[in-house]
């Protein structure tokens, strides 16, 4: 499964609240929107470890790396090459 | 004359009309302008049907138009009462269902949700839109002000106001054990007492610089609002958004020069852990406030350590007297693990803990209930006097006159100085975030699944968050149920701090002999394993 679509399911099935609402899109906004909280970040923060076996540094935990699936797949892709 | 809230501002106002009262990024409102556009808020609410006592909704992020709505409100003579931006729809409509809100103050961006609610809360009639969008026209059947008329509006006098100072001033929402929430009613008084207390004991002044980091539906907020008003000095709300960021938070509090803080701990534990703290001076920093949960003693040894310079407060309370007791945090020893006290009753308040066989507690070591006295004391809980009379009950020890006093829940003991410490809860609320949460709601929500058979909540305890959430969850049939589905549906029900982080699926849960889920059994077997 590539990196999108792996966070993709995550999100959707871990921190979407509103179940009604249809599949994200990679640009949906997740933080405005609510989808990603102060709970909700631990988690992915948590899941990226264990499952994409990558460390978010505190200075990448930024509104600019987590703010649609897009962006975090492109941090994630970046940490993985280096 | 300062004996309602608004007159606070009013009298700032005419002081410092050309300082800055609240300022939220490129928006800066001064004293004079949040004076006259509150007045202007106050008169359309007037104009729009609303009367001396009536409950207005505040349904808003942080925004300087959350602090004008406020005022505006306060100024018709009218109770504002916060709805939490990211509650779920239903939850939202019992609350304005049960306080008959029939005007609110929404944002553009929540139009369709508040149509949404209004379909199923008849007593909405008006949404007063509070920022200069235009993009939305009709809301349901409501009848819809926008932001410009209010700005525009002809006339930005303070409109007459008969209140009294044991009038109600807001009601605010909280968890309640029987599955709904429950509307904690302060008047005036109750917010002066704490207010005057704050202004008194820390001497804030104009210069000062209150950071905003409490959701208005929590009290915390009160402090930062209206203190500073009190004092002329300004209110920076902090982007709900912000607080996912540590290292952003840190560099928004020292280049917002910000000099009073106040949030519960997890906030500051997650800046300690996560903020990069190290790279600034924090120089104006004067005061940290902290309240709402217990604060593990190392990461505030850690904070201290990395912030040495202010002064900082443990501020005690429920919801229901506001703050009742505080300490101040002296140097801790590296050797120290026990948790800080919550300290001595302010002044003009009175604490006291009752034991269970009805006497004082004076001693060290024994432990007892504890009461609030004074004019903090909150009205009770809207439109139920059953639970009202449940906490709020004659003063036992006053025989001469009726008083009411609160029964907190918390249980206490005392230490070597006369400082009260919090040993734990009599109930089955627990704290998670600083949020008060009842096990009950939570239970009730997951019942009311109709694919569920039993359930059962625990805590799990958290050294950052206090507590994390757990569900036990027993299926009418196997299978047939998954973890997403429970939370998606407790999302429908509840806020979202009160949703089960873990769920665990089970053919039974234990049993006590009388046939009850047995909760020790539940909580002893997940002693230890961090869920």
């Amino acid at each position: 499964m590539d990196t999108n679509e792996l966070i993709k399911q995550y999100i959707q099935s871990e921190l979407v609240k509103d179940k009604k609402q249809s599949t994200l899109s990679d640009t949906d906004p997740l933080i405005e929107s609510g989808i990603i909280d102060s709970l909700g970040i631990m988690k992915l923060i948590g899941f990226l470890e264990d499952k994409v076996s990558i460390q978010i540094t505190d200075e990448e935990l930024t509104p600019e790396n987590f703010s649609t699936i897009a962006a975090i797949a492109s941090l994630v892709r970046k940490k993985q090459s280096n | 004359m300062d004996f309602l809230l608004p007159h606070l501002l009013v009298n700032s106002a005419h002081l410092y009309p050309e300082r800055d009262a609240v300022v939220f990024g490129d928006e800066r409102l001064t004293y004079r302008e949040l004076d006259e556009t509150t007045n202007k808020v106050a008169r359309v609410l007037l104009e729009n049907g609303v009367r001396r006592g009536d409950r207005v909704g505040i349904y808003l992020n942080k925004s300087a138009p959350s602090v004008v709505s406020i005022y505006g409100i306060l100024k018709a003579g009218a109770v504002y009462v916060p709805l939490d931006p990211n509650a779920p729809e239903s939850r939202l409509a019992y609350i304005i269902d049960n306080c008959e809100i029939r005007c609110l103050l929404a944002s553009t961006a929540k139009a369709a949700t508040v149509a949404s609610i209004a379909s199923t809360a008849k007593s909405l009639q008006t949404a007063i839109l509070a920022d200069g969008k235009t993009a939305v026209s009709t809301i349901g059947n409501l009848s819809v002000v926008r932001w410009n008329t209010v700005l525009n509006y002809p006339d930005s006098s303070l409109p007459e106001n008969q209140s009294t100072e044991t009038d109600l001033a807001y009601i605010l929402y909280t968890s309640g054990s029987t599955g709904v929430p429950k509307g904690v009613m302060i008047t005036h008084l109750n917010c002066l007492t704490f207010i005057r207390w704050v202004c008194d004991t820390f001497e804030p002044t104009s210069e000062d610089r209150f950071s905003n980091h409490a959701p208005l539906h929590f009290d915390l907020s009160t402090l930062d609002i209206f203190a500073a008003t009190k004092v002329g000095a300004s209110i920076y709300p902090v982007p709900e958004t912000l607080s996912l960021f540590p290292v952003r938070l840190a560099e928004w509090i020292d280049q917002n020069k910000i000099s009073i803080w106040y949030s519960v701990p997890s906030i500051l534990s997650m800046m300690v852990l996560h903020g990069l703290l190290d790279r600034h001076r924090f120089e104006h920093l004067k005061i940290i406030f902290f309240a709402g949960e217990v604060f593990p003693v190392k990461y505030l040894r850690d904070l201290m350590r990395l912030i040495p310079h202010p002064e900082y407060y443990n501020l005690y309370g429920p919801t229901e007297t506001n703050v009742v007791t505080y300490y101040k945090v002296p140097h801790l020893p590296p050797d120290q693990t026990k948790p800080i006290p919550i300290g001595k009753a302010c002044a003009n308040m009175e604490v006291f803990a009752l034991a269970d066989d009805a006497t004082i507690v004076t001693a060290m070591g024994k432990e007892g209930e504890l009461m609030g006295r004074g004019s903090c004391v909150a009205m009770g809980y809207w439109g139920d006097a059953e639970k009202t009379n449940k906490g709020f009950v004659m003063n036992p020890v006053q025989k001469n006159f009726l008083e009411r006093i609160y029964k907190t829940g918390d249980i206490v003991t005392l230490d070597e100085e006369g400082n009260y410490i919090y040993v734990g809860r009599r109930d089955h609320m627990i704290k998670s975030r600083g949020y008060r949460i009842e096990i009950g709601e939570i239970e009730a929500a997951i019942y009311s699944h109709p694919e569920v058979k039993e359930a059962a909540v625990i805590p799990i305890p958290d050294e950052v968050i206090t507590n994390r959430i757990k569900a036990f969850v027993v299926a009418q049939v196997t299978n047939n149920l998954t973890a997403a589905d429970i939370r998606g549906f407790c999302s429908e029900k509840l806020p979202h701090y009160m949703v089960p982080e873990i769920i665990e699926f089970r053919s039974t849960l234990p049993k006590t002999s009388t046939g009850k889920i047995n909760k020790p059994a539940l909580l002893a077997e997940n002693q230890g394993s961090g869920g």
